[in-house]
């Protein structure tokens, strides 16, 4: 009989090896539960971002373009806006050589290509090894539908000979393209956008590029919660929209009265601006020629011609008599003229260098300021500028009326003019005198209109402008001009407008209208060609002028390059002017003068 | 310290394996509370996650749909262009106004229409040192433009 076994009591110690192997297992598990805490607490913190694969640290985005800024005339009429177009491309990898004729004849047909070049073209690119060819970049909503319907029925020779569905050859990506829904109006006010840059050339397009472009917007999908919100930080680009001082109504009468006198005149180029003189709001800048802007072939032709989009900035030329406004204001400012000072006229004006004629070579005897402007002498204002104003004076007030530098309108590509003086090369008595009467000085239709606004307003020299104001978020923030200078005085501005007036009855006009008074000044000014001096033969015509005659509210610039009809501004170029004031007095609603009259009267008795 | 680091250890040497056990157990039981903590945040994370991608394909959508609301807006501008108007006038028989067709008649005590007054007046504005409008607007759209259009003084 064996003993029996005798229990070893709990509390006993244990054999040495056994408490090892507890301590060992203990310990495994407590570094696996904290190995898992760790592993935790650095998914939170982040400190482990950099051990991941970039696509898992920041996820992954997708663009959506953004539509460039939309356009809006004064009254909220869309003038420039958006519209898709799909850029089409032939995935020669995809596509047998066999098959790229049939392919060419159908992009042809419905795109209006040239189907024998686009077939080399491609049959070019395939034998290089090019994967892709970019077909078009305009490609409408209903050519893409024609397209896809002719890809469905192309066929390629399949493994046993047996003709089977050619898919995937063409690819569509779908972007938004400008769109001017009124097609050529205002063309050369707004300007348009470059297809491969989304840039934009001429006008307000390039003038606020920067904020009308729309780009893309990237929407972010992080996968990591740490990238969360540094992403939501970052906002989509908020889109512009820019409304413009420009009337739809009245730049559409500006550009038929532009087309009406090229039609009647023979003339080479029209423009017209119309503008409030009191804010330099631009209502309306017509012009003919301009470009459909949904038509790039056709603003290719255009720039390819004139070498500019809008005439009133980007086009310097002599003014010619209109200048003479400029002169006489100078002078009734200075104090140094009066409407009652006596010029007597010879017929000749000298100064050193040149002789001054009048514009039929006559000699008009005594002639008051009034007369001078009314028969627009050259010798008389040359006289004003040189024996009475003064160089100095003269030139000062040059530079004070914006003449020789851009009037910062705020349109695309504006030329400063030219004129040369005192003290830079080859200047002369001679270029002072011619000067005083609108030659030997360039100037652009917008340099004249602020010009004129200036003198009519009280001698303010406001900037020209398009812009009302801009809208960014719902958000409106109007056009905001620095104060403008006032270059003559107000007494001066009303002796100017009384003077204008004055003349133009005297010369009866074909600037007058019926019911409304009317203030202005014809401009005929030969072209000078290089190497030919002046040429008689062909002219710029020119009016400048405003209405109400004693309180502004339009004032007005008619420009007609070389009119065939007749070479002189008066009968080309006052009738146009007098149109506009008529179409300017019916669209805008402005009273003739006797019922305005009559209501200044009433509102004056008014306690 | 070293005495206080060593009386503890000798105490943990020389406690039953029970005991030995227990405080075992009992840090474990902490290290499983710090994790239950930690993945219950790593848990609202995912769900703050899901809602962000909801959000921000929300965003995505509001991008298209602007797009879409600028093509129809352009579509519908070409339908009202001013070429169109006029060839639907005309066919209805409408003719262009000319000066001499109209007729103003003065109704005392109604004032001269104030067509002079439709773009920002900044011209004759005497000059103060300070500029004539403020340099941005912060009111909505609506705002400005009733005040504008009544020529209420801007604020």
């Amino acid at each position: 009989m064996s003993t029996p076994t005798v229990p070893v009591p709990s509390d006993a110690p244990r054999p040495e090896t056994a408490l090892w192997r507890y301590a060992i297992a203990a310990g495994a598990v407590l570094a696996l539960g904290l190995v898992v805490v760790a592993r935790l607490v650095l998914l939170q913190t982040g400190a482990e971002r950099n051990w991941l694969a970039r696509e898992v640290r920041e996820g992954y985005a997708e663009s959506v373009p953004l539509p460039r800024g939309l356009i809006y005339d004064r009254d909220g009429h869309l003038l420039a806006g958006d519209r898709p177009a799909y850029e089409v491309d032939v995935r020669l990898a995809a596509v047998p050589l066999e098959a790229l004729p049939q392919i060419a004849r159908d992009l042809a047909a419905v795109l209006g290509l040239d189907e024998g070049a686009l077939v080399q073209a491609l049959v070019n690119n395939k034998n290089k090894g090019v994967a892709a060819v970019l077909v078009s970049n305009r490609v409408s909503d209903q050519q893409k539908a024609m397209l896809e319907a002719r890809a469905r029925a192309w066929k390629v020779a399949g493994p046993e000979g047996k003709p089977v569905p050619l898919r995937g050859a063409l690819t569509f990506v779908r972007r938004l393209v400008r769109y001017y829904p009124e097609g050529d109006l205002a063309a050369n006010v707004l300007g348009f956008v470059a297809v491969g840059s989304g840039d934009g050339y001429g006008g307000v397009e390039q003038y606020y590029n920067k904020l009308l472009k729309g780009g893309v917007a990237w929407v972010h999908y992080p996968y990591a919660p740490w990238h969360q919100d540094d992403e939501q930080q970052q906002p989509a680009p908020q889109p512009v929209a820019l409304y413009l001082t420009i009337d739809r109504p009245l730049q559409r009468a500006a550009e038929e009265e532009a087309w009406r006198a090229v039609q009647h005149t023979k003339a080479e180029s029209a423009t017209i601006i119309v503008a409030d003189p009191y804010s330099g709001a631009l209502l309306a800048v017509g012009q003919y020629p301009r470009p459909n802007l949904n038509d790039y072939r056709a603003i290719q032709e255009h720039l390819k011609k004139w070498d500019a989009l809008d005439f009133a900035v980007e086009r310097s030329y002599e003014p010619g008599s209109v200048f003479k406004v400029v002169t006489m204001a100078a002078a009734v400012d200075a104090g140094k003229v009066t409407p009652q000072t006596v010029f007597h006229d010879v017929g000749t004006f000298q100064v050193p260098g040149r002789t001054v004629w009048n514009w039929n070579r006559g000699a008009w005897g005594d002639q008051s300021m009034i007369g001078c402007l009314q028969h627009s002498l050259n010798t008389c204002l040359a006289w004003v500028a040189v024996d009475r104003l003064g160089k100095q004076p003269f030139y000062d007030y040059l530079q004070a009326f914006g003449f020789g530098r851009p009037t910062g309108v705020d349109l695309g590509g504006e030329l400063p003019g030219y004129y040369r003086a005192p003290g830079t090369k080859y200047w002369s008595h001679s270029d002072w005198a011619s000067q005083a009467f609108g030659q030997a000085i360039d100037v652009t239709p917008m340099q004249m209109i602020a010009a004129a606004s200036a003198i009519a307003n009280g001698g303010y020299l406001v900037t020209p402008h398009v812009l009302q104001y801009e809208v960014v978020d719902d958000r409106a923030y109007p056009y905001h001009p620095d104060p403008p200078p006032q270059v003559i005085s107000a007494q001066a501005s009303r002796t100017m407008r009384q003077m204008l007036t004055e003349s133009l009855k005297g010369e009866s006009s074909a600037a007058l209208v019926d019911g409304y008074s009317v203030a202005g000044k014809t401009g005929t000014a030969e072209i000078a060609v290089q190497g030919a001096g002046y040429i008689t033969s062909a002219t710029n015509a020119s009016f400048v002028g405003w209405f109400p005659a004693e309180k502004p509210q339009y004032v007005i610039y008619v420009w007609l390059e070389r009119p065939k009809t007749s070479i002189w501004a008066s009968v080309v170029a006052a009738p146009v002017f007098a149109n506009m004031v008529q179409r300017v007095a019916a669209i805008e609603h402005v009273p003739p003068d006797r019922i305005r009259e009559q209501l200044s009267a009433a509102e004056a008795q008014q306690p | 310290m070293s005495t206080r680091f060593y009386r503890m250890t000798q105490a943990y040497r020389e406690l039953p394996w029970r005991r030995r056990m227990r405080w075992l157990l009992g840090v474990l039981a902490a290290a499983l509370v710090v994790a239950l903590v930690f993945a219950f945040e790593v848990h609202l994370s995912a769900q703050a996650l899901m809602l962000d991608y909801r959000l921000r394909a929300l965003q995505q959508q509001t991008l298209s749909e602007e797009q879409d609301i600028v093509v129809l807006q352009t579509h519908l501008a070409a339908m009202q262009s001013i070429e169109v108007l006029l060839r639907e006038a005309e066919a209805q028989g409408y003719q262009p106004v000319s000066p001499g067709q109209e007729h103003f008649v003065p109704v005392p005590p109604n004032a001269l229409p104030k067509t002079d007054v439709k773009v920002p007046q900044a011209g004759l504005r005497p000059w103060t040192g300070e500029p004539p409008l403020p340099k941005a607007y912060t009111i909505s759209l609506i705002h400005w433009l009733s005040r504008y259009l009544l020529l209420e003084p801007t604020p």
